[in-house]
């Protein structure tokens, strides 16, 4: 019964995403995994890691294309601001200034952004190392692996808590610790592997979770000056004019209106990051369930539509 | 209130100022306004966005301080602002209180 809900649910993804490359990407990542979903109980664990390390890299993907999208957004936005507050600068100097000042501080957002992505994808490769650290036979330098890139994402991660972005410092925004005990694993390597490290991990998936928050939170700000922008100067103004509307102007309106929606509600990411960081408590306790895993699948399918329908609408005309 | 929530307050209004400043009703209100007013609220745009994205960026640990020590005048130049945002009354009124809220940001953070 549940493999058959979560057969439906890839099922709609597929269908429902088909144009867009991440979901082919997440979709094939999905179907692989299913088997060993559906598998009996011998090789378990094997399948619990396995899944996780698919779900994480799937989130990983779809985390990328907001993190580009919160970066296009706020160079769109702020370039539309630039052309229509320029005539406001009145000597060639003051809008040099302004537009390195701008430049500047944009690109400071872009690192942000950057290293946001880097912390994610480290988290990747550490649950792709206790993927293979749950095989029995795995070779104990997997073990020094697994701490190596444990060590890049500590390094990070104090830039990320301390930086700000839209009205928030990330560091504030980091849900409260979850307690959890460390099963009794067959596999000794992972067993010491997560009685080191799982609680650091939980923190650092709690980190994303808050990035994800925040970045949500600018991402739609600056969709709503975009788009704002936008409506004054390819709907309003056109249809105020004493002339004929342009060619495709109520398709242009509709995508408009359209994209105001969805930016408002493009809180997916941080779901996802959140349904991810629950998986993998619930994974160390040995009690990762499918409806877990549809439901990471679920929440990443959210941010992909929510992503694709706020870059179709506001493609610069 | 501690220097954080001073901080992520007077950040927020600025958010709320550049989506009010971007939007179809506003811009009807500068279009209908003299040219002085339409030029300084170009201009304020411009000064709007370049305090938040400066604001955005900057440490915490470095400002706390600046920002405590401002706190009231933030806190007035906030709720004069969005007094003014949420009436739309007259272009000068809001730009008179944007200024206002802007000039003490630009006592916490370096601004062009």
């Amino acid at each position: 019964m549940a493999n058959s809900h979560l057969k439906q649910e890839i099922s709609t993804s597929v269908s429902t995403y088909r144009r867009s490359h991440l979901c082919s990407v997440l979709t094939a990542l999905f179907l692989a995994g299913l088997p060993q979903i559906t598998s009996g109980c011998a090789a378990a664990r094997l399948t619990q890691f396995h899944n996780f390390s698919q779900a994480g890299a799937a989130y990983t993907k779809a985390t990328q294309a907001v993190l580009d999208e919160a970066g296009t957004a706020a160079i769109e936005a702020d370039s539309l601001i630039a052309q229509k507050g320029r005539d406001g600068l009145r000597s060639a100097d003051e809008r040099r200034q302004f537009i390195i000042g701008e430049n500047q501080e944009l690109r400071k957002r872009l690192v942000l952004l950057g290293d946001i992505g880097r912390h994610g994808r480290l988290l990747q490769s550490y649950f792709e190392a206790l993927a293979a650290l749950a095989d029995p036979k795995a070779p104990a330098t997997l073990g020094t692996a697994a701490q190596g890139v444990f060590d890049s994402i500590g390094g990070l991660s104090p830039t990320i808590k301390s930086a700000s972005l839209g009205s928030v410092k990330i560091g504030d925004r980091i849900p409260q610790a979850t307690n959890f005990v460390v099963q009794v694993f067959k596999a000794k390597a992972l067993e010491n592997e997560l009685k080191a490290r799982s609680k650091a991990i939980e923190r650092e998936l709690a980190l994303q979770e808050a990035a994800f928050t925040v970045i949500t939170s600018t991402l739609e700000t600056d969709l709503a000056v975009q788009l704002q922008l936008e409506e004054t100067e390819d709907v309003i103004e056109p249809f105020a004019a004493p002339k004929d509307l342009p060619k495709g102007w109520a398709a242009r309106r509709e995508e408009i209106l359209r994209a105001r929606v969805a930016a408002a509600s493009s809180k997916a990411a941080q779901e996802a990051a959140a349904k991810l960081r629950e998986s993998f408590v619930a994974l160390v306790e040995n009690r990762l369930s499918e409806p877990s895993i549809a439901g990471i699948i679920a929440a990443i399918n959210s941010m992909l539509n929510s992503t694709e329908a706020i870059k179709k609408a506001t493609v610069i005309q | 209130m501690d220097s954080a929530q001073i901080y992520s307050s007077t950040l927020e209004q600025l958010n709320k100022t550049v989506v009010r400043l971007t939007s179809p009703e506003w811009d009807a209100k500068v279009q209908g306004a003299p040219p002085e007013q339409r030029q300084k609220a170009l201009a304020e745009l411009l000064r709007v966005q370049h305090a938040r994205l400066v604001l955005a960026n900057a440490a915490l640990q470095e400002i706390a301080e600046q920002l405590k020590a401002n706190e009231q005048n933030l806190l007035d130049g906030q709720k004069a602002l969005q007094a003014e945002l949420d009436k739309l009354a007259t272009v000068e009124a809001v730009l008179t209180a944007i200024g206002s809220l802007v000039n003490v940001v630009a006592r916490i953070v370096p601004l062009i």
